[in-house]
């Protein structure tokens, strides 16, 4: 499993693994592991390497957590950012897009730690209790080997499901007997459900439900993840959350998730009040647009994520999503950041080529 | 001198006087520049219409027709030459049909030339002899298929700039280079978007960068909206895959390139300073771009005799490239 890891990479990566267990860091903390886990990927990351010479002029290593050249996510589409050799390589995770668009690419060679970090996070925010009655508003891995948040998905139904936890979303359609066949039975059991997808993937199925009720146990829950990208209506948090609870029950806690391809952790929004926490290996910061410096309390800025669970890739990612953070460490996200003003009568940077 | 010569000139002169505060106004709305970069851009327009410059454009070839000028997005600059032009070309009547993103400058010039008694109007382009279009080849494209066969279509895209460095380039040189990267915050089909430097890459891209900081003391950049600022982050990520090193400074982003195809710019002063051989390799670099390119300029010494095929634009020395003649046309596709 680890195979593809040299000693140091090893060593890091016992660390990683106390560190998701809950285990008390050394006195150097979260910073100082980062900044080791950035400078062996460095060392490991031709791509990285590039870049944080790019950046900084030199491959001197880092002292502060801030100073860790973080990765734009448009660079995965450009170039496989992974710190082990492409023979290791044991799954892909792609952004979504069209067939005719470039997609972000995030290669694994081991997907371990990315299991064991998603469900610790997810058992503190998402699930807490001990099994679920489970559906899940999206493709199967079958049908979507390289989706990062069915990959995810599927582990959470893993660890947590009683009995079926059916991928709902077949192509353009849903399977709703499935669905209700999970419904029905966890309304006869008082089990509690978990409901958890993708944000147009509720919309659907809401939409094709109709006036179908369900009301769902106490700790039951609902989780969407990700924006619409024209894949259905667009509803707004707040508003999709009372269309969901509309639909399965009032007591249907909802949640929000904040993830994406090129991570392997992620942040949990457990009671839709708008802001997110991370977990202790997740470090969400907003930097100011221009200079990338972090700003401060309640600034808003771009998000830099640093995610310790990244090992086989880049521990720090530059995101184009606006956001502010607090001193708490929670964070809000506002949506990716508008589209750049538009430009006079300078041919467009995607033109050049098509002359 | 001619009627609408002494008309022209009066406007002018109102714009560089009594009107410059409202037309500075006007094109803030429209451009989201500095105030300083704006007053710099008028001032260095307004110039060139003299007198002189204005009765060397005098001619019939609109006479006795209706010319509509669609204006795409542009420099705030650029829709006085366009409107200007027909009027000096004898159309019998102007309208213009501003962009949907920028209408304060269009409407506010189309104002003062009426009110000075010209045949300017805004409206739409239905019943022109001669539509005369500004915008990118797609607009452009769809304007032209709508258009009757009776009606004269001249269509002016979008274009880009590039500079050039032989040897020894001077430090009023790299200035110079920075004055042009500034101007308009590289907005413009004037603008530079690449440098290609014939000397050591680092060291020139370095220089740079350092004049783009300096020239932004007088001409600071404009305040980025966060998406600009991603829109930077994620280009200098992807330009690091084959840079040598990033400058970021607080108002321009420099990346040095040994080597390499020339990449376009998101604009704000983001920059790619490309090694090229000499100047036989960055002819052939140019090459592909020579539709689009509207003006190349030239810096340091070696580039006596270049000829980058299919180029029409024009060679200038650094300093020059976003001052067009002008009795010049910018675009020389459509002119």
């Amino acid at each position: 499993m680890s195979a593809w890891l040299d000693a140091a990479g090893m060593a890091l990566r016992v660390r990683i693994e106390a560190l998701l267990r809950g285990e008390a860091l050394g006195p150097e903390g979260l910073d100082a592991l980062a900044c080791e886990i950035a400078a062996w990927q460095r060392d490991h990351n031709p791509v990285y390497a590039r870049l944080w010479r790019a950046e900084r002029g030199h491959l001197g290593d880092v002292t502060g957590v801030d100073d860790i050249p973080a990765v734009p996510t448009d660079v995965f589409k450009a170039a496989e950012v992974a710190s082990f050799d492409r023979r290791a390589r044991v799954r892909e995770f792609l952004t979504s897009g069209t067939s005719q668009e470039v997609r972000g690419r995030h290669a694994f060679a081991d997907t371990s730690l990315y299991a064991e970090g998603a469900c610790r996070g997810a058992a503190r925010w998402l699930l807490p209790q001990p099994k679920y009655r489970m559906v899940l508003v999206a493709e199967s891995e079958a049908d979507a080997p390289h989706s990062s948040l069915t990959f995810m998905l599927a582990r959470f139904a893993e660890r947590w499901a009683l009995g079926a936890a059916p991928f709902v979303v077949r192509g353009s359609s849903l399977d709703l007997g499935a669905l209700s066949q999970v419904l029905d039975t966890a309304q006869e059991s008082g089990d509690p459900v978990a409901l958890l997808g993708t944000s147009f993937g509720f919309v659907h199925l809401v939409d094709a439900l109709g006036d179908r009720r369900w009301e769902v146990a106490r700790h039951s829950v609902a989780m969407f993840t990700g924006g619409f990208k024209g894949r259905s209506r667009e509803v707004d948090a707040g508003a999709l959350g009372a269309m969901v609870r509309a639909q399965f029950g009032a007591a249907l806690r909802v949640a929000a998730e904040y993830g994406m391809t090129e991570l392997s952790s992620q942040a949990y929004d457990a009671e839709s009040v708008g802001r997110y926490e991370a977990p202790r290996w997740m470090r969400v910061r907003a930097v100011d647009p221009v200079s990338l410096a972090p700003l401060g309390a309640g600034a808003v800025g771009l998000l830099r994520v640093v995610d310790l669970c990244n090992l086989g890739s880049v521990v720090a990612v530059q995101t184009s999503d606006l956001g502010r953070c607090f001193d708490d460490g929670s964070f809000e996200v506002l949506g990716r950041a508008p589209g750049a003003t538009p430009r006079g009568c300078a041919r467009a940077l995607d033109a050049l080529l098509a002359p | 001198m001619n009627a609408r010569v002494e008309a022209i000139a009066r406007v002018r002169d109102a714009l560089a006087g009594e009107a410059s505060e409202a037309l500075f106004a006007a094109s803030a709305q429209d451009s989201a520049l500095h105030p300083w970069v704006i007053e710099e851009g008028w001032r260095t327009a307004l110039a060139r219409f003299s007198d002189e410059a204005l009765a060397a454009r005098v001619s019939a070839r609109w006479a006795g027709r209706h010319v509509s000028v669609v204006l795409g997005r542009s420099v705030v600059v650029a829709p006085w030459r366009a409107m200007v032009l027909p009027l000096l070309e004898g159309a019998a009547r102007v309208t213009v049909k501003p962009s949907r993103a920028q209408g304060a400058v269009p409407r506010f010039l189309a104002a003062r030339l009426a009110e000075a008694g010209l045949p300017v109007g805004e409206g739409p382009f239905a019943d022109a002899d001669v539509v005369i279009a500004y915008g990118s080849d797609a607009g452009l494209r769809a304007i032209a298929t709508g258009l009757p066969p009776s009606v004269t279509f001249l269509g002016h895209g979008h274009g880009l700039g590039v500079a050039l460095w032989g040897h020894g380039v001077t430090d009023d040189e790299v200035d110079a280079t920075a004055l042009d990267i500034a101007r308009f915050d590289q907005q413009g089909c004037l603008s530079p978007q690449a440098v290609l430097v014939c000397g050591a890459v680092e060291v020139e891209a370095a220089r740079l960068s350092r004049a783009l900081e300096r020239v932004a003391l007088r001409l600071p950049r404009r305040r980025l909206d966060p998406g600009a600022g991603a829109a930077l982050a994620q280009w200098a990520g992807r330009m690091a895959l084959k840079a040598e090193r990033v400058w970021r400074g607080a108002h321009s982003l420099v990346v040095a390139c040994a080597q390499g195809e020339i990449e376009g710019s998101p604009g704000d002063r983001a920059i790619a300073v490309i090694g090229v051989e000499g100047p036989t390799a960055a002819c052939s670099r140019l090459a592909p771009h020579a539709p689009h390119l509207t003006v190349l300029g030239c810096a340091g010494q070696g580039l006596e005799g270049l000829q980058v095929p299919g180029f029409t634009g024009r060679t200038v020395r650094v300093g020059a490239m976003q001052d067009p003649p002008f009795d010049g046309p910018e675009d020389r596709r459509g002119a």
